[in-house]
């Protein structure tokens, strides 16, 4: 990419032709599929969500795509459509002890705080999961109907995924805080 | 108070700040564990260059500029693995300067009737406040804006309009914004704002529910 290109797209991210400041125009991101394409904000100018960035790339004529495109615009492409979801309930988890085909959990409900114990198969992980099963791994449970074509009951576990250090992590950081320990003077 | 299930319920955290966009492809998720490996893969509509990345795996969409990053879920289902993958993210990258966070979240309801959403809507903006000055006044958004009332600096703003994917329906659109410069300090990380997800997310989520629901009740 060119430098003229970059600057092109950095430039065009942060510009809007479509002044969200000014207090006279709609800024928000669903009222963006009542405003022509080319007059639609090319960025948010605070942290607000990204999903006004959300076009529904249906909903665009052929040439509302082209304007959009020659923008250059940073969008999320993907379509939002309705995936109606009712969540009965939900708990935080912290896996205690593993057995053969299931493992012991301390469960906290979302709602009311209250603990509970339980014991949950295996099966019930996802296998992309599967590989952060241990104890003391924190894993949120969800349960209730997914109404997108007809109802059906679900239950899903989700593990938590946060950076781990491994052992030559740990050792580096232990050697570093025991010279700086010398460095400094402490017992 | 009721459960209240919207149609579509998006939640998404964006940063302000300096980003390096090259940096957050799906390779560097998996490297460091914070998405399934998979994501090499399967990400789809995968953009990478110097001044963007997006992408999106399973119910994730990743879209970094070089002063925003974006993170962003269809579902509530996801909620904590979104500010998982947020913290993960800074919390490996913790030098990198973040000057704001939004947590924010879009809700359509599709309503039953019509009359619902000109409750709803008639409640904060009277038609007959405007009938001596437009004709056949109709009601395309209003935006509230509000202080916090956590120790955090920075506003809650609620936009409320009939909603465009659904007829009749009803679009809520909350930012709950954070400012995290303090002008006396040299240095801006991104602790700050790992505090604000660690320590305000729940607060955040009971906030943006009560408003909501607040909303969504005027409609009887």
């Amino acid at each position: 990419m060119s430098s003229n290109q970059a600057n092109t797209i950095s430039k065009s991210y942060v510009v809007t032709e479509y002044d969200l400041n000014d207090s006279t125009q709609p800024h928000h991101s669903e009222l963006l599929n009542l405003i022509p394409a080319n007059k639609k904000p090319l960025g948010y100018l605070d942290s607000h969500s990204s999903s006004n960035l959300l076009f529904d790339d249906k909903e665009l004529s052929s040439n509302s795509k082209k304007d959009l495109i020659s923008v250059s615009e940073p969008i999320f492409t993907k379509t939002y459509k309705q995936k109606k979801i009712i969540v009965l309930q939900k708990w935080e988890g912290i896996v205690q002890e593993l057995l053969s085909n299931s493992f012991i959990a301390r469960l906290t409900d979302k709602d009311n705080d209250t603990e509970e114990e339980a014991e949950i198969l295996l099966d019930e992980i996802d296998p992309n999961d599967t590989e952060l099963l241990e104890p003391g791994a924190i894993f949120y449970w969800s349960i209730g109907y997914d109404d997108e074509a007809s109802r059906k009951r679900f239950s899903m576990i989700k593990f938590r995924r946060l950076p781990t250090w491994n052992k030559e992590e740990l050792e580096f950081i232990k050697r570093n805080s025991t010279n700086v320990r010398n460095a400094i003077g402490w017992e | 108070m009721e459960k209240i299930t919207p149609e579509i319920d998006v939640k998404t955290i964006v940063l302000r700040g300096n980003f390096n966009p090259q940096l957050y492809q799906p390779a560097w998720f998996a490297f460091n564990n914070l998405l399934h490996k998979d994501v090499i893969e399967t990400a789809k509509g995968l953009n990478i260059n110097s001044v963007l990345t997006q992408f999106s795996f399973e119910e994730f969409q990743v879209q970094v500029t070089e002063d925003r990053f974006a993170v962003g879920v269809e579902s509530a289902l996801y909620s904590e693995p979104l500010r998982d993958l947020v913290l993960g993210t800074f919390m490996l990258l913790h030098h990198t300067p973040i000057e704001m966070i939004g947590i924010n979240r879009q809700v359509h309801f599709h309503l039953e009737k019509e009359e619902q959403l000109s409750k709803i809507l008639n409640h904060f903006a009277p038609k007959s406040e405007w009938k001596d000055v437009l004709d056949e006044a109709s009601f395309e958004s209003i935006v509230f804006r509000g202080n916090r009332k956590d120790k955090y600096e920075g506003f809650i703003r609620v936009a409320v309009t009939p909603s465009p994917k659904y007829k009749p329906g009803l679009f809520i659109d909350i930012n709950d914004h954070y400012n995290l410069i303090d002008r006396t300090e040299k240095i801006v990380t991104a602790d700050k704002a790992l505090n604000v997800l660690k320590s305000a997310w729940d607060a955040s989520h009971k906030m943006t529910e009560s408003i909501i629901y607040s909303i969504y009740s005027k409609r009887t």
